[in-house]
């Protein structure tokens, strides 16, 4: 049996991979964060027997494959407390109990097929960028640092500047009719003058002069690419900024064998057999790897690329359930 | 100092420096904050798009390429 775990809710990585696995009649079940912290839900974590029954059956015994699409805890408390502190360490400590209950349970199937392998979802992005060096690809020379004098060295040891973007992320914050979010970011002269003496670690990355940008689908060996091609001169340094641009264009794209082979030994080194890389390429003609991740989204490209990339992921999970 | 207009300077001034540089966009736009907005018509996700890729879902359970197996098993 496929077992897919993501939300309970509409995912838009998820849903269209279900359609597919419900279209080939396949032996899948569906669960979520949502079911596991359900207080509906009839479930058993049997640990003296080392055991887990859902909906009546054992997991341990009925599941080959797991795909490990979504399963983020976050438990809120579905009530107002005037005391704010207090709510906020009883949702710090239900999460817990659930983070340790979560991670319980993939241990107990950890030798079951994953896609990807519970431990490799949360990969660091700067052990990213060192594997990916490590692989032979070009990554953007980049460094975190503390303190003002040190950025001024990195950027003159460099041609074209520095970027600054979160190590790993930053959500939304919604204010009224506007929301705020961190994107890549050029360390322009003005800002750079602005620095304090010393901050909070932040990376910063060699600027590199773009030609386009690569989305790579990474499933098991398989690649599928599209190029984002934006022949406007007003660029931000983040893709995602112009992707809507009238500017514009997403097409399929071949990397090299020799891109390929090198990406495939990333993903190798990571332990991921699925993943959304970001590459890039100068415009001195050399890649760039920025960045890969685990759980992307993919539907956007599959749709405008045709690839049916919702249609491999559902015949990889029924391949690896014979 | 660009920032969060519900955060002190001084708050700021502690995070790391991405947050002096933080992009403000409008909510309407950014659909994936499931504010109440349609997908289909978010500009920030380009999903517009969507309306003219051909449809993922195998609808009717019936393929072209079975139409033809099954034409071709009649002669």
């Amino acid at each position: 049996m496929i077992l897919v775990l993501s939300y309970k809710k509409f995912e838009q990585g998820t849903d269209p991979v279900v359609d597919w696995l419900i279209h080939y009649n396949a032996d899948f079940m569906r669960v979520s964060v949502d079911d596991i912290a359900s207080v509906q839900q009839n479930y058993t974590v049997d640990i003296y027997n080392d055991d887990i029954i859902y909906k009546g059956k054992s997991l341990k015994d009925k599941v080959k494959v797991i795909w490990n699409r979504r399963v983020l805890v976050d438990f809120q408390i579905k009530a107002e407390l005037e005391n704010l502190s207090a709510k906020a360490q009883l949702r710090g400590e239900a999460n817990q109990e659930l983070r340790h209950l979560t991670e319980f349970i993939a241990e107990s199937l950890i030798d079951k097929k994953w896609l990807p392998p519970f431990k490799s979802r949360n990969i660091n992005k700067l052990d990213q960028l060192r594997s990916a060096k490590n692989s032979g690809l070009n990554v953007p020379r980049s460094k975190v640092l503390n303190n003002k004098a040190d950025v001024i060295s990195f950027n003159n040891e460099l041609d074209g500047g520095l970027i600054t973007k979160p190590i790993d992320f930053c959500g939304y914050y919604t204010h009224e009719a506007d929301t705020y979010t961190i994107f890549t970011n050029e360390l322009t002269p003005e800002r750079m003058a602005d620095l304090p003496n010393f901050f909070f670690p932040t990376l910063f990355q060699e600027k590199i002069e773009v030609e386009y940008e690569i989305r790579v689908f990474y499933l098991d060996g398989e690649f599928d690419s599209i190029v984002t091609v934006n022949k406007s001169l007003t660029k931000d340094v983040d893709k995602k900024l112009y992707s809507a641009d009238s500017n514009s264009h997403q097409v399929p794209y071949n990397l090299s064998s020799l891109l390929k082979d090198q990406l495939t030994g990333l993903m190798q080194s990571l332990n991921l057999n699925i993943g959304s890389i970001d590459v890039m390429k100068s415009k001195n003609g050399r890649f760039y790897f920025l960045e890969v991740n685990p759980v992307g989204q993919y539907l956007s490209e599959s749709c405008t690329g045709n690839f049916f990339t919702e249609k491999k992921i559902a015949e990889w999970l029924i391949k690896s359930d014979k | 100092m660009k920032t969060l207009p519900f955060l002190e300077e001084e708050i700021v001034k502690q995070l790391p420096l991405n947050y002096r540089y933080i992009k403000k966009l409008e909510v309407a736009l950014t659909t994936e904050l499931k504010q109440g907005k349609r997908f289909s018509i978010s500009n920030f996700h380009y999903s517009g798009q969507y309306l003219t890729a051909e449809t993922y879902k195998p609808i009717s359970n019936i393929f072209i390429s079975d139409l033809i197996k099954k034409h071709e098993d009649d002669f």
